[in-house]
């Protein structure tokens, strides 16, 4: 029976095609080398990112003296001194815990064995969901009575010198320090706008803080930019796109005015107005606002995606299972939409970097923060030029590996495209 | 058939308009028809005559296409659909009315494997979790006779022909085992020695589970191997009902003899005689009968008053339906007057 039909039907199934809609895009991305190069440098890129502190900071890995051991660096990554921004929490919390998430993902992926596929996806989005919560729990100050450890008062203690101190009273000391002894936000009055050396790889600012420290914690706050101001927008323009072009109508023409209002701003004044109307920025309002002034373009391209794709039958068969509208636009609709925005995603963090690089520079950012921009503002208000062409490159570099990406990305997603 | 013949689906003087620019798409003006339980009524039609709308309004899927359910009603087992809220009638489709649509090759979501396609439906109305819904996914492929079941489960629709595609559209369909399933043009889009296998499974499928099937086609070669009962519908309205036996051998209404004349035939030499202008504009419907414009039979009468659903006389009773439920119905004023009038007659005698 089985043979007979299999025979008998006449188009028979492809079996080298064995593969998913995004095993397909993989495979078509895979042949464009240099947008593969661009994702291992994006690897790369996110790995100094997590890395950055064992790469650069001034507390030890391992300390020994006296019969005492310690391990200065693991209770210094949740420093509220050392590390201040909430991003760098974000990073430290990943790198302790990135074993342990890896672990849990090998685990749950050998004991699922060949089931659906969706069971992955299922996995890495509680992974992603459960480290932002942790985050979010370490962000708060207070909790009713509960005072957050993290906020208490600790001090630093300077292990170089107490290594040296010691070693001179005649005790043995043994330690492991991360590879470059800077931590970033420890600045030396007295060596100031020092010139790239062995000692500091890129000189020094006009604080005396290491710029090659800098350079790579500004790799955490670019990516985290890109991602989180992308994200928002992304978030905002799929939802509003995704009623707009689904029910039509009334709701189509509110968010379609909408959408034409917000283009009518030019853009960068818009961000710059409303940088300058917080008193108090922190980088997390900068990601706002870029995300909230640029959703227009996603919105746009969604609401068009649906206009098509709600009228298909796959659509009109899932409503007629009886599925939710929510989960017929949001489940069944969304993924077939969605190709398009992914490419100007990545454009979009490439264009988010240079936003706040832009803003940085101009002296409206988070002045907190290790930003690239803002050491570039001080190369150019102090006219030395490693503090010009060290970040400046850096910005370009990641911008133009966002740019290849995008373009690899548009060509595998959209195959007719290539001639 | 089963023997129990009473009604599952009733649609009553059902009208469905929508409106566009242009002005008020009257789509069905006036439908009645009534499915019974266990049986198949095939709706027949041409392209544009507002069969499809029909089914889609007994789902309530046109609001969302700015269609109007303007008056009549449908009674589905006992419940009438047409007052029933959006969130009322979710729970019905797919649970007690399951539709099959046209192009397999679209109506499979390319995100999704098959799998996961069937199991969305049987998580949702049956409550299964994931292992008891990948067992019944398997189980239903199984039904729908699609070879290797258990590694087809796993597959995108991409991977799959046109038939197994259509095969996984009624396995979806058959998930939770619905009273009524609508299969709107299920065969067109595919090849012929598929579309035999896909009927023949239909008709397996209706009498090994006992549901109700509405056939929406406009081939009467499936018509023939498929239905018990018969739809005509022509612009709108229902123009003739019957068995399916009465109606090949006795149509009573010259759109339906148009039909037949149409077809090629394999005894005999006879040139096709297809009907002769085009399905009239939705927007402006002629007045009278609205088959006039084109009917070589018209009379005065036809052109100004619209003609009722009279009852025929029955030449082929369908084998073990009881005479009371085997009725031929015609909307013709000239057959009505000439009962006897044998309109599948070659032309010359006709105009004799």
């Amino acid at each position: 029976m089985t043979a007979a039909l299999n025979s008998s039907e006449p188009d028979a199934p492809d079996q080298t095609l064995r593969a998913s809609y995004l095993a397909q895009v993989w495979q078509r991305f895979r042949k464009n080398r240099i947008a593969v190069l661009g994702v291992w440098c994006i690897g790369v890129l996110v790995a100094l990112a997590i890395l950055a502190p064992v790469l650069s900071g001034n507390q030890p890995l391992y300390f020994r003296a006296q019969g005492n051991t310690q391990f200065p660096f693991f209770s210094g990554l949740f420093n509220r001194l050392l590390f201040e921004s909430g991003v760098d929490l974000f990073f430290n919390l990943l790198l302790v815990l990135l074993p342990l998430y890896a672990l849990v993902y090998w685990v749950i992926r050998r004991q699922s064995g060949v089931h659906f596929h969706g069971r992955y996806w299922r996995v890495l989005g509680a992974l992603v969901g459960f480290h932002c919560a942790l985050f979010l729990t370490a962000s708060v100050e207070q909790l009713g009575s509960i005072q957050n450890p993290l906020y208490f008062t600790e001090t630093v203690t300077d292990y170089h010198a107490l290594q040296a101190q010691l070693e001179a009273q005649g005790h043995d000391v043994d330690s492991v320090f991360p590879m470059r002894p800077y931590s970033y936000r420890q600045t030396a009055p007295l060596r100031g706008l020092e010139a790239p050396s062995g000692d500091h790889w890129f000189g020094t600012d006009s604080e005396g803080r290491d710029v090659f420290a800098r350079m790579l914690f500004g790799t955490r706050i670019s990516l985290t930019i890109g991602v989180i101001a992308v994200g928002i927008y992304v978030g905002i323009g799929v939802v509003l796109g995704a009623l707009a072009g689904y029910f039509g109508g009334a709701v189509d023409m509110w968010i379609s005015r909408m959408i034409e209002v917000m283009i009518c701003f030019p853009s960068f004044f818009l961000i710059l107005t409303l940088a300058a109307l917080i008193e108090q920025r922190s980088i997390f309002h900068v990601m706002i606002i870029i995300g909230v002034t640029s959703w227009t373009g996603v919105a746009r391209l969604i609401r068009a995606e649906f206009l098509k794709h709600k009228s298909l039958e796959y659509a009109q068969a899932a409503i007629a299972l009886g599925l939710t509208q929510t989960r017929v636009i949001f489940v069944h609709i969304l993924p077939n939409a969605i190709a398009p925005v992914l490419v100007s995603a990545t454009f979009g963090i490439a264009s988010a970097i240079l936003t706040e690089s832009a803003l940085a520079f101009l002296g409206i950012g988070d002045l907190t923060v290790a930003s690239w921009g803002e050491t570039l503002n001080t190369g150019r208000t102090q006219e030395k030029l490693w503090l010009i062409l060290v970040p400046g490159f850096a910005i370009f570099f990641v911008v133009s590996i966002f740019n290849l990406v995008g373009e690899g990305l548009r060509d595998a997603l959209d195959p007719k495209l290539k001639t | 058939m089963s023997a129990d013949l009473s009604p599952l689906l009733t649609l009553d003087n059902l009208h469905v308009q929508f409106r566009t620019d242009a002005g008020t798409v009257r789509a069905v003006d006036g439908v009645s028809y009534t499915v019974r339980r266990g049986e198949t009524l095939a709706i027949v039609g041409e392209s544009g005559c507002g069969k499809s709308v029909t089914s889609m309004a007994i789902l309530r899927l046109i609001e969302s296409q700015r269609g109007e359910i303007t008056a009549g009603s449908i009674v589905f087992d006992g419940q009438e659909l047409t007052t029933k809220t959006q969130e009322e009638m979710r729970k019905i489709r797919g649970n007690d009315i399951a539709m099959i649509f046209q192009e397999p090759m679209t109506s499979l979501n390319p995100v999704f494997t098959v799998g996961q396609q069937i199991t969305e439906s049987l998580s949702l109305h049956r409550g299964l979790d994931d292992d008891e819904a990948r067992a019944e996914a398997i189980r239903l492929l199984e039904l729908v006779r699609m070879p290797a079941a258990a590694q087809r489960v796993d597959e995108f629709p991409h991977q799959l022909s046109g038939g197994m595609r259509q095969r996984v559209m009624i396995a979806m369909a058959l998930a939770c085992s619905p009273k009524l399933l609508i299969a709107d043009e299920p065969t067109t889009a595919l090849d012929v020695t598929v579309q035999a296998q896909i009927l023949e499974l239909l008709a397996q499928l209706q009498s090994e589970l006992g549901m109700s099937v509405l056939l929406i086609t406009h081939d009467l070669g499936v018509v023939a191997r498929v239905a018990h009962r018969v739809a005509v519908m022509y612009a709108g309205r229902v123009v003739e009902q019957a068995n399916v036996y009465e109606l090949f051998e006795n149509p009573k209404h010259p759109y339906t003899a148009g039909l037949f004349h149409s077809l090629p035939h394999t005894v005999g030499k006879q040139r096709l005689r297809p009907i002769e202008g085009n399905v009239p504009d939705a927007l402006n419907f002629p007045s009278g009968c609205r088959f006039h414009p084109r009917c070589a039979l018209r009379i005065e009468k036809c052109r100004t008053q619209q003609p009722p659903e009279a009852l025929f006389e029955l030449r082929s009773p369908a084998p073990g339906t009881p005479r009371s439920a085997d009725t031929h119905t015609a909307a013709c004023w000239v057959t009505q007057e000439q009962p006897e009038r044998d309109l599948l007659a070659a032309p010359e005698e006709r105009n004799a």
